[in-house]
């Protein structure tokens, strides 16, 4: 990332803002999609994003960092979404998830049945692709700790990834009970 | 459900997977840009941020320094023209910080193409900060729309400044004072600050000055006040009161169920038990709305160092309209005026695609403000306010203005950010007892 325009941006050059805003765009929208998975949400949020990054500029240390640093305003964009529409309509969203995503996006799907702060950091290194010192450095975590979250999420989303079929949790069936129940209905 | 060992390739591939709907995307981020600058110009002043120098001279009733504080300072080098200055600027608040050795003197040069500037010295605070700076310089420094700028710890603080330059060109030895007003407070330990000015001379000469407090910064009492004030039918709730060394900040918030839109209050006092005033700010940052627009902070001389027992707020001349006649309705591209407000002999004319005058009567001599905001279209599509000059003669306020597009399609309804039609009825309320 260009720390000369990150730095212009953040003294309210605006041309500046908005080609930083630009560059990182499609990874913002695709970010957005992922979790939010339809393109209503998806643009509805990254027009918030935007505002967010605005306002939070000024805050930010590394300007190196600042698409993955964008990134993660993205990400806890979408979670404050999801908790909403869960309090509202629990059952519909899951439902939607497990019957648009789960071929589609195999690795994210799994990624998301871990906790939010695993979430993130697999999702910056594998999809964003960054490194192990910009990821600490967002998320204010020693190295040592960034790897082995990693590697231990990894363990684990191995072992989930190898009982399913057979095996399933509670939740699954649940969600697979629903959706054939609005299949039959439709 | 077998997963590919390659995570990176596995992540890329879902990712590629995913549409980029390229326009609506485009469109997203342009409208995300527009209403962050928007939340942002929402903390606009309330009061004319740089009245006229002659203007300014008008309300002046200069402050009274003793003899014996007078030749004290006068000791110190420099100090004669800080109290030179903060009497020009009739700020009691500040002047009081002075005597209770809150200035704190600096003398930190730096020199940049064969130019030299000293910071003399800052009156710090949470909320922002006076810098006093000279520049020694042979050539002529050019001085039309320098810019200013400061950081705490490295990292710039989002800020709203106001600075003097009486001459737009000078030679020599100069001397100049900027007041920042922080968007967000900073933390009272806040040490290491950097003074940037940016001239604009052929080279944009810039300096830039790190420079550490000599002595901490005192910090701000908050004043919980949530009393209602009824006027004229209208409740205006006080929520808080801030004195800071510098400046006391109250915020005052406006019942939506009120029958009026209120936009200034144009008298606004601080009386103490005595019977001593402080004022209002006359020149700088001398309101500010949070982001919803939903409450205002009107800030005041301080009375930090003088600690009052008691301290009235009383308030009159409240401007305010009748909602439902708080607009002005025209149609830029038929250069006619559908609606305007029947107060104040209001004659409005739309002089161009984008542009339009206003002339009323100015009722009270305090009124002198900007006196449009934002517009809408007939679509519902904000559209901000470019440009707008103002100018009162003979009891007449006389306003020219510009919008921030081309031209305007359909009619275009515009919001007032002040109105000489006032509230009938004034108020007191204790802020401090």
């Amino acid at each position: 990332m260009d720390a000369e325009l990150v730095e212009r941006a953040k003294i309210r050059d605006e041309v500046a803002f908005l080609t930083l805003i630009q560059t990182v765009q499609n990874d913002l929208y695709r970010t957005a999609f992922a979790f939010l998975q339809n393109e209503h949400d998806a643009l509805e949020a990254v027009q918030e994003v935007t505002v967010r990054v605005y306002q939070q500029l000024p805050k930010l240390r590394q300007p190196a960092y600042a698409k993955t640093w964008m990134i993660r305003i993205m990400i806890n964009y979408c979670h404050d979404q999801f908790k909403r529409k869960r309090q509202i309509l629990p059952l519909f969203n899951a439902v939607e998830r497990g019957q648009t995503s789960a071929a589609e996006f195999p690795f994210f799907e799994l990624i998301q049945t871990l906790p939010i702060d695993r979430q993130r950091l697999l999702y910056y290194r594998y999809y964003i692709q960054a490194s192990i010192e910009e990821i600490a450095a967002i998320e204010t975590l020693p190295i040592g700790t960034v790897k082995s979250r990693i590697h231990k999420s990894l363990e684990l989303l191995r072992k989930k990834s190898n009982n399913q079929g057979g095996d399933r949790d509670v939740f699954e069936r649940q969600l697979d009970f629903t959706s054939s129940a609005r299949t039959g209905q439709d | 459900m077998s997963l590919n060992d390659n995570w990176t390739s596995q992540a890329q591939h879902e990712l590629d997977k995913i549409e980029i709907p390229q326009n609506a995307l485009n469109q997203a981020v342009m409208q995300g840009a527009r209403k962050a600058k928007q939340r942002r110009t929402t903390l606009r002043v309330a009061w004319p941020t740089l009245v006229a120098a002659a203007l300014i001279f008008l309300f002046v009733t200069s402050i009274r320094v003793s003899p014996a504080f007078a030749s004290a300072v006068s000791q110190l080098p420099g100090m004669e023209r800080i109290v030179e200055y903060v009497q020009g600027e009739d700020d009691r608040g500040l002047l009081s910080a002075i005597q209770n050795d809150y200035y704190q003197a600096l003398g930190i040069s730096q020199e940049v193409n064969y130019k030299t500037l000293t910071i003399d010295g800052v009156i710090p605070d949470e909320q922002g900060m006076v810098v006093f700076y000279t520049i020694e310089s042979a050539e002529g420094v050019e001085f039309r729309g320098e810019s200013h700028k400061i950081f705490a710890n490295e990292m710039n603080i989002p800020s709203s400044y106001n600075y003097n330059n009486p001459d737009a060109q000078k030679q020599g030895r100069f001397e100049d004072t900027v007041h920042f007003h922080y968007e967000n407070p900073v933390d009272v330990t806040t040490r290491n600050y950097t003074f940037e000015v940016q001239l604009k001379d052929a080279k944009e000469t810039t300096f830039s000055i790190d420079f550490e407090l000599p002595n901490p910064m005192k910090p701000s009492k908050v004043y919980t006040l949530n009393q209602d004030v009824e006027i004229d039918g209208n409740t205006l709730h006080f929520k808080e009161a801030i004195v800071s060394p510098r400046k006391i900040g109250i915020t005052i918030s406006y019942d939506a169920e009120n029958p009026d839109t209120i936009y200034n209050i144009e008298k606004m006092e601080l009386r103490d038990q005595k019977g001593e005033v402080w004022g209002t700010i006359q020149n700088g940052v001398t309101g500010t709305f949070n982001e919803d627009n939903t409450e205002i902070t009107y800030y005041y001389q301080s009375s930090y160092f003088d600690e009052p027992e008691q301290l009235n707020l009383f308030i009159d001349r409240v401007q305010a309209l009748p909602k439902g006649e708080d607009y002005l309705l025209v149609n830029f591209i038929e250069r006619k005026v559908l609606y305007a407000p029947p107060y104040a002999d209001l004659k409005v004319t739309v002089t161009g695609d984008n542009s339009l005058t206003l002339n009323m009567q100015q009722v009270n001599d305090s009124f002198s403000h900007g006196t449009l905001w934002t517009a809408h279209t007939e679509t519902q599509e904000k559209v901000f306010l470019a440009s707008e000059g103002f100018s009162t003669h003979n009891g007449r306020h006389h306003v020219e203005a510009q919008y921030e597009i081309d031209t305007f399609l359909g009619d275009t309804k515009i919001e007032f950010n002040a109105y000489p039609h006032y509230l009938d009825g004034s108020a007191e309320i204790q802020i401090i007892q």
